[in-house]
């Protein structure tokens, strides 16, 4: 699943994004979009650390959810979304660096529910340190229910 | 994949001596396939007492043998003197578990001291095809210093 996404679909999210006021609260940004692919990165900032100069794991929670969220946000036709229904986050490593990398890709693809991986990552000088994972399943909001649905 | 060194030098009978004595995985007749530092193969033949009112098979079931296949990736990377308990996992289940045979493949994410890190998917197999119906995180405990032929359930010797 690396194909490009159609460009108004592209547009919709992208300006669908822009009024997520946490993501922007937190300074988010896409870097690569495409069909069940969100890449998203995060700069240091004083103010998502926690003691000791590592990204709170909150931040990281949130990063990697959302980029869960926005890749299977790039399956959904025209005008529905997806929401989280839940996601459990494994901490790998503490994320001390400059910067974080959140990697999200679908697994599976179902009409009514999908399920995302996430992957983030801290970069620092020397090193690309794989510090959490998140496992996330995405529902589809407001769509009627469905008998044919399992 | 990423490459572990192992601690035991006799990592594979370790784990392959360990997963003899799992009652619960006898009784449903699963087999350890492969072996490596940091992973671990489990498959389990259909069988008509291991399915679900619909015929797949069951879901607890599915998770057990990527529990096991998840526990046996960490315990190939453990000191020798050391056992292995699982401490949480969680799993979705991506398409029905149906078909002649299960394989569930775990390999370490990261390794720690005393909590290791894992993924575990799970397939269907049968009729050339594989189906991927479960994958998930599993964290396993390394528990220094205790052997894991002393069992720790039935002797009141646990923790």
């Amino acid at each position: 699943m690396t194909n490009r996404m159609q460009p108004d679909l592209e547009q919709g999210l992208l300006a669908g994004f822009e009024s997520r006021n946490f993501m922007r609260h937190l300074g988010v940004e896409i870097t690569v979009l495409e069909q069940g692919v969100c890449d998203m990165a995060l700069d240091h900032r004083d103010s998502l650390m926690q003691h000791g100069g590592r990204f709170d794991s909150a931040v990281l929670g949130a990063l990697a959810d959302m980029a869960a969220g926005t890749a299977g946000q790039t399956l959904m036709p025209a005008g529905e979304r997806c929401r989280t229904a839940e996601y459990k986050l494994n901490l790998l490593a503490a994320a001390e660096g400059a910067r974080l990398e959140a990697e999200a890709r679908i697994v599976k693809a179902g009409r009514t529910l999908k399920v995302a991986e996430t992957n983030v990552y801290c970069i620092n000088e020397s090193e690309r340190k794989h510090v959490a994972m998140a496992l996330v399943t995405l529902v589809a909001d407001g769509t009627p229910r469905q008998e044919k649905d399992v | 994949m990423q490459r572990f060194r192992p601690q035991n030098p006799d990592f594979e009978n370790t784990v392959r001596d360990s997963f003899s004595r799992q009652p619960f995985m006898m009784l449903v007749g699963a087999r350890m396939e492969r072996v490596a530092p940091g992973l671990c193969e489990i498959v389990l033949d259909h069988r008509e007492d291991l399915t679900q009112q619909h015929g797949f098979f069951h879901g607890g079931l599915v998770s057990s043998i990527a529990d096991s296949a998840a526990g046996y990736a960490a315990y190939s990377l453990y000191p020798e003197e050391s056992t292995v308990l699982t401490v949480d996992l969680k799993v979705n289940f991506l398409n029905p578990a149906e078909g002649a045979r299960l394989r569930a493949r775990s390999e370490v994410v990261q390794a720690g001291d005393i909590l290791y890190h894992l993924k575990a998917d799970v397939f269907a197999e049968g009729e050339g095809q594989s189906v991927h119906c479960l994958t998930g995180y599993f964290s396993m405990m390394c528990l220094h210093g205790r052997k894991d032929t002393v069992n720790l359930g039935r002797t009141g010797e646990g923790t």
